[in-house]
């Protein structure tokens, strides 16, 4: 089963037909009218340069990174989001099969606070989660939306407060998406889909790993 | 949310003419409008009043204006950032940090700064927060750890890092040692010692956290400095008052207070409005991502 397979089972065992499945239908219409999607940086466009801290409060940059081999870049939400963290565990699963194409995989999350690094614990995962705050590497990615006044006052209700968690008041997410990038730093494949359950397989990721 | 967009919203509202913020954007006037048209469907409504002579804010395109400021703003910097790192650009960071707050704090961070940054150039200052508020509106310190309790000015932007409970410090053969948590009326007793220094946070919290109770305390204003009041406290002469995650000064125990207010907010501040240097930024990016759960809680 792959990862998308999972995400839908799992949206189907936490949504039924209530409140909540129709409030993501609601968002991902509104990505889809806005054409949030559109503005993503795409194949044959560079890698923005960044220097952001890990989880661990180490700073690690996209050329240390990319001196090594390709990159895999992975935006998700954060850890309060069931579907990011299903999304998290599937990529450390598949992490022995991206690092033997030499390259390296970093996710990155608007959270703030300590709370990357509580995803990773969470999800038991070995790759670097960064802290991309104000979700200022996401905006040169071109993956960033506002997260509309209806799916605000749903977060609220679940006392998911991005504005404390992210340390600003802007509430912005990343849609999640990946990217693989070549050690010329060029983007050689890019997915971004404003469905929250519609994501890269891991195995698509390695396939394209492969290619380069 | 796309940055182009953004641009041309923020150029906009600028100059609150159409013509005028396209010449400034280097675009077409029908594009600049299709640019903010998308944008203005992505956040739910119109940004601008458009009447034949006047272009003007909607009151959602007034609350849109610092938010999307902001976005374009963390954008630049992440860019900034990368290459000023690339190049090993630095600049001088000049901290500042309440005097009830363990320099320890600033230990991890400014470690990953000395070790990715070439020649750090890092000075710490500590004095009280309001003093230290005044210094970074003045211009003479970048950022500060400060105690957040209703006195720093506005305009100095914060980021809250944890919060602490405040603990009574006493020598571990002390009466209160045998204590789970020490009652406030314990600090309307004599032998309270605190530091002497005008605006003391803890003094200020004391206040507070007495007048909840109805206790009227009582302090010796004993010497200017936190370890200076912990060497009378190891000799005998009395308590004193601390923030529950600050290290203690062994022999001394701590013990919690059973107060209703005494939360002390601990903030990252910085100026409102003002550039960052390069290593100021990778300070500030620091201190924000690092969890501070790891501070050890007072026994």
């Amino acid at each position: 089963m792959g990862l998308n397979d999972e995400l839908r089972k799992l949206a189907e065992s936490r949504w039924g037909e209530g409140r909540m499945r129709q409030i993501y239908d609601a968002l991902a219409a509104h990505l889809e009218r806005t054409e949030a999607a559109k503005h993503a940086l795409k194949v044959g466009d560079t890698l923005p340069e960044f220097v952001l801290p890990n989880a661990e409060g180490r700073l690690v940059s996209s050329r240390e990174l990319l001196a090594q081999g390709p990159l895999v870049v992975a935006f998700f939400r954060g850890d309060w989001c069931p579907f990011c963290n299903l999304t998290l565990a599937a990529l450390e699963d598949a992490l022995p099969r991206i690092e033997t194409t030499n390259a390296r995989l970093v996710a990155m999350t608007p959270d703030a606070n300590g709370l990357a690094l509580r995803a990773k614990h969470r999800n038991s995962v070995h790759y670097d989660v960064l802290c991309d705050i104000d979700n200022g590497v996401a905006m040169q990615f071109g993956v960033v939306y506002r997260v509309p006044d209806e799916y605000r006052k749903f977060l609220e209700d679940y006392k998911c407060d991005l504005g404390t968690r992210h340390g600003n008041d802007m509430w912005t997410l990343p849609m999640p998406s990946a990217f693989v990038i070549d050690r010329q730093g060029v983007i050689r494949y890019a997915f971004v889909n404003g469905d929250i359950l519609v994501r890269a397989e891991p195995d698509e990721i390695i396939a394209e790993l492969k290619k380069l | 949310m796309e940055l182009t967009q953004i641009r041309y919203f923020t150029a906009l509202a600028r100059v609150l003419n159409f013509t005028r913020a396209a010449e400034a954007c280097n675009v077409t006037q029908p594009a600049l409008t299709r640019a903010i048209q998308k944008l203005e469907d992505e956040l739910g409504g119109p940004l601008f009043h458009r009447e034949r002579n006047l272009t003007q804010l909607t009151e959602l395109g007034r609350v849109m204006l610092p938010l999307l400021e902001q976005a374009q703003a963390a954008a630049q910097a992440a860019r900034d950032q990368a290459v000023a790192f690339r190049k090993r650009d630095s600049s001088p960071v000049r901290l500042g940090l309440d005097a009830s707050l363990a320099p320890a704090l600033l230990t991890p961070v400014v470690t990953e700064l000395s070790h990715t940054v070439s020649a750090l150039d890092l000075s710490i200052q500590q004095d009280e927060t309001v003093g230290l508020a005044v210094r970074l509106l003045e211009g003479e310190a970048d950022a500060a750890l400060l105690i957040d309790d209703g006195r720093i000015p506005e305009r100095v932007h914060r980021w809250p890092l944890f919060s602490e409970d405040h603990v009574v410090l006493c020598p571990p053969d002390h009466a209160l040692a045998k204590l789970d948590a020490v009652p406030i009326s314990v600090l309307g007793g004599p032998k309270l010692l605190m530091r002497d220094t005008d605006g003391c946070a803890l003094r200020v919290a004391l206040g507070r956290m007495c007048a909840a109770a109805g206790v009227t305390p009582r302090v010796r204003l004993a010497a200017s400095t936190g370890e200076q009041i912990a060497e009378m406290v190891k000799a005998g002469l009395g308590i004193t008052l601390a923030g529950a995650r600050q290290p203690v000064p062994p022999p001394l125990v701590a013990r919690p207070l059973r107060a209703t207010d005494g939360d002390r907010r601990v903030v990252l501040a910085s100026p409102a409005g003002r550039t960052h240097g390069p290593t100021l930024a990778l300070f500030i990016r620091l201190m924000r991502a690092r969890s501070w759960s790891e501070i050890p809680a007072a026994a």
